[in-house]
């Protein structure tokens, strides 16, 4: 029987074919580089010392699923309030930055500094400052994700259309007024997209920042450390490929959540946003 | 109750914007209830004496006088922008309501569907969000939110230029209706001769650097005559080419 007309499908339908069109082409993409992966193993005879075939690293993600989990929800856990710390203070330091030019002008380099300062170089600071733990772990992603949040919230809530803002003064608008009705709501889809970056990079922060800082019960960067010391290679993969699935993870809720606040607030997706402005 | 309008006056307006001479301008008037449309090449500050007008640049010395008064700070001024400057992420009733928040005087649901009945909008149209709004309707809301605090003078700056033929030429005839019906004194920046023929009682034509009312031009149209076709439409109209026609571009923008 032929397919039914596009125009014929049920709501249902229509979901599950929108969300095979976003799923399948990553799918197709992950199933070429397993195939590859195994390909170059067998043509090249690499040994399985040297690189795990992809049988081997599904087993073992398999078998130690219960410590991958718990890893990835204590490395989640830290990059979570990396991330919600690095928000309450890059959007109050956005809005320290777009009052005034000469804190920005003070202020900015030192910011920039968060981004470009490696974390090995930090590590033995924060060490010697607050000690080894979560608490730390959490410091480190706070710190990498700081940056975007700063310079994404910072141009929302300076970008604003002249005419918005000769409309505010026109009608004697407060500074207030001007904040919280025009700069703070034009800033957020620069705020969620400056998030979606952080969240990504909170995730790393929390990795890295278990190698270096990390105690007690392990993290994901905890848990491939010792892989590596071990050579345990399956397990070592079946922790990266871990680290990988909560990066994206993180990356998706963030996305999503975000598209959500847009929908709700705009009315509008934040690429549709990007791609025209309303109004 | 709308309040009663107030003729404008303009005397020895000298504007100058990055150490460069925009505007001077020895004496210019619009009496109390009329449209006045401004033309002018290219760059010559027409939307700058817009803006002098309604308070949001400062001139170096003149006056400017609105009725009795010579300070803007007590007299309530609607502006209509080029693009609709609608705030995206509300309605727009809200959008609408925005002047009424800033200045403290919220709009009652009856004054905002008034406005939306002024303007040409539905009740429809008040709860959707300007992303699901026409061009010419959020043109109309941006009418409907310059009326919304009685003003006692209009301010409209190239409001249909970014609007195709058709839509542009209904907004006019209906801006028009409604200006005159509301008696306001209006001030239409506009670089389409026709367009300020068509919707104006009186244009002043702004030329030379820096820029001066060149020429007043009075617009004696029967309403009846003025958005068909007509031999007095059409004689102002070359009047106002003609003027322009001799006016030298500016080097500025």
């Amino acid at each position: 029987m032929c397919c039914a007309p596009h125009g014929n499908r049920t709501m249902s339908e229509r979901r599950i074919v929108s969300f095979l069109a976003v799923i399948g082409p990553p799918l197709l993409v992950c199933f070429g580089l397993v195939s590859l992966w195994k390909l170059v193993l067998v043509g090249w005879s690499i040994p399985n010392w040297l690189v795990p075939p992809p049988e081997d690293v599904a087993r073992a993600l398999t078998e130690q699923r219960g410590p991958l989990l718990q890893a990835s929800a204590r490395t989640a856990l830290a990059a979570a309030g990396g991330l919600g710390g690095s928000l309450l203070l890059g959007i109050l330091t956005a809005f320290a930055f777009a009052h005034s030019s000469f804190v920005r002008r003070a202020f900015y380099p030192y910011a920039v500094l968060l981004q470009t300062v490696p974390v090995i170089a930090i590590a033995p600071l924060i060490i010697l400052t607050f000690g080894r733990g979560f608490h730390s772990v959490t410091l480190v992603a706070g710190v990498i994700s700081l940056f975007p949040i700063i310079t994404s919230t910072t141009t929302g809530l300076l970008q604003i259309d002249p005419s918005l803002n000769d409309l505010f003064r026109l009608h004697r608008a407060s500074w207030w007024q001007i904040l919280w009705k025009l700069r703070l709501p034009c800033a957020i889809p620069w705020m969620i997209s400056g998030t979606r970056i952080a969240s990504g990079a909170a995730v790393v922060g929390a990795v890295v920042g278990e190698f270096f800082v990390g105690s007690g019960p392990p993290g994901l960067g905890t848990l491939i450390q010792r892989k590596t010391a071990s050579l345990n290679l399956p397990e070592l993969y079946a922790a990266v490929l871990a680290s990988v699935v909560l990066g994206v993870s993180t990356f998706v809720v963030v996305t999503a959540a975000g598209d959500a606040v847009l929908q709700h607030w705009f009315g509008r997706r934040l690429n549709d946003h990007i791609a025209g402005r309303a109004g | 109750m709308e309040p009663d309008p107030i003729d404008l006056q303009i005397r020895s307006l000298h504007i100058t914007l990055d150490r460069s001479p925009i505007l001077a301008i020895d004496h210019a008037q619009a009496s109390a209830g009329t449209i006045t449309a401004v033309v002018g090449p290219s760059g010559c500050g027409k939307s700058t004496l817009l803006k002098v007008l309604a308070g949001l640049l400062p001139s170096d010395r003149g006056t400017v006088r609105l009725g009795r008064t010579a300070s803007r700070d007590r007299l309530r001024i609607g502006f209509v922008f080029q693009e609709a400057t609608l705030l995206p992420w509300r309605t727009a009733a809200a959008n609408i309501r925005l002047p009424g928040e800033l200045e403290r005087c919220p709009l009652s649901d009856a004054r905002v569907e008034e406005l939306a009945e002024l303007t040409g909008l539905t009740r429809n149209d008040l709860n959707k969000r300007p992303a699901a709004l026409s061009g010419g309707m959020k043109m109309r809301v941006s009418l409907a939110r310059a009326l919304s605090l009685q003003p006692a003078l209009l301010l409209l700056d190239e409001p249909f230029a970014a609007l195709d033929d058709l839509l542009r030429r209904q907004l006019q005839r209906d801006v028009r209706r409604l200006l005159k019906a509301l008696n306001i004194t209006a001030v239409l920046v506009t670089h389409n001769v026709s367009e300020a023929a068509v919707m104006s009682d009186q244009v002043w034509i702004l030329n030379g650097k820096p820029a001066t009312v060149q020429d007043v031009t009075a617009v004696m149209v029967p309403e009846s005559e003025r958005f068909g076709e007509s031999q007095m439409l059409s004689t102002v109209i070359r009047r106002i080419s003609d003027v322009l026609r001799t006016a030298r571009e500016p080097n500025d923008v």
